[in-house]
């Protein structure tokens, strides 16, 4: 039996739904588990009895490795080097890492005592995506974007972003930037988040701020 | 956590903070904070990945705010010989009170390091 689960392709919506899933679950068990903002994303793994920890990571002959999951010891590394990275990285990488746990591991195998040890779960960035190293590029690069969807919908969830831009003209950068400090992540993730929702649309190459359809339609 | 739980699935240093943390309220970060340690650093105890024992003072700091047994912890942690380490993590419910008998009792911690060395 396989530790990780069989390739198969999640809607954007059935992830959000997964991660809102999770908030609720957090909501509902009460104490220091409700979910605040900015998301401390090591009290989700807490709440789902997963470690962390920080740790160096050595390179294998692929490259640099941002982080990993030891399914079987329940275990999510991250590399000591991302402490360096701008903020919200960190937080961006271990909610990434989460989403592979929740869609990518086989959890009933993971708890599985008499399974073998399996190779972890690496994570490399996007580098191999950019390289073509992996023979399974297509699939890889899916459930990448599936981790990192999930990450984006755990720290920014639709129904917080709907109260935090109240009031906001999300044409003007300063108010991204404050927006930003309010949720812990970094402008990239927050620029694509709300580019996704449609609420705002900026060209590429380009630093002006339109408004996106769903701010001129909805 | 129950303590015989913790003898039951045979808990480690790291595994006895960790849920002790949780059960607190505390994130990794926010108990690093209280103990003056580095949040990595406290995440390599949690998951018994620290080379060296933490010293004494961190455990007696960790056991402080989680409420927990000082000496157990510090037998737990593994802060003796190398070569009794097992044994000892094996018994670390007994060694605080055979510790504290030996430190009020000369004669009979005399008696122990006889034995002891007899059996070396």
């Amino acid at each position: 039996m396989g530790i990780f689960k069989p390739y198969r392709f999640y809607t954007k919506a059935q992830i959000e739904y997964r991660a809102n899933q999770l908030l609720r679950q957090m909501r509902r068990q009460g104490s220091q588990f409700v979910p605040q903002w900015p998301l401390d994303p090591t009290l989700v793994a807490d709440f789902l009895d997963l470690g962390v920890v920080w740790d160096a990571i050595a390179a294998d002959e692929e490259g640099a490795i941002a982080a990993r999951i030891l399914p079987l010891e329940r275990c999510i590394e991250i590399n000591e080097e991302i402490l360096d990275m701008p903020p919200g990285f960190q937080e961006s990488t271990l909610a990434h890492e989460i989403g592979h746990w929740l869609l990518h591991v086989d959890l009933e195998a993971a708890e599985d005592t008499s399974q073998k040890p399996h190779l972890p779960f690496v994570c490399r960035g996007n580098r191999e995506l950019r390289e073509g190293i992996s023979p399974n590029l297509t699939q890889l690069q899916s459930i990448e974007w599936q981790a990192q969807y999930f990450a984006s919908c755990l720290l920014m969830p639709r129904h917080v972003l709907e109260e935090m831009r109240e009031g906001r003209n999300l044409t003007e950068w300063a108010e991204l930037y404050a927006m930003r400090e309010q949720l812990g992540v970094s402008i990239s993730n927050l620029v694509n988040r709300l580019q996704d929702l449609e609420w705002i649309y900026i060209p590429k190459r380009s630093r002006q701020i339109y408004p996106g359809k769903a701010l001129i339609y909805g | 956590m129950k303590e015989a739980d913790r003898e039951a699935t045979g808990l480690t240093f790291g595994k006895v903070i960790r849920q002790s943390r949780k059960d607190k309220g505390f994130s990794q970060r926010e108990l690093a904070h209280r103990i003056d340690v580095d949040f990595t650093y406290l995440s390599k105890l949690e998951n018994d990945r620290s080379e060296y024992p933490p010293k004494e003072e961190v455990i007696r700091s960790l056991a402080a705010h989680l409420d927990l047994d000082e000496e157990e912890l510090i037998v737990l942690a593994g802060r003796m010989p190398q070569a009794y380490e097992e044994f000892l993590k094996q018994n670390y419910k007994t060694m605080p009170a055979l510790l504290r008998r030996m430190r009020e009792n000369p004669e009979f911690a005399q008696k122990v390091f006889e034995a002891a060395s007899q059996g070396e």
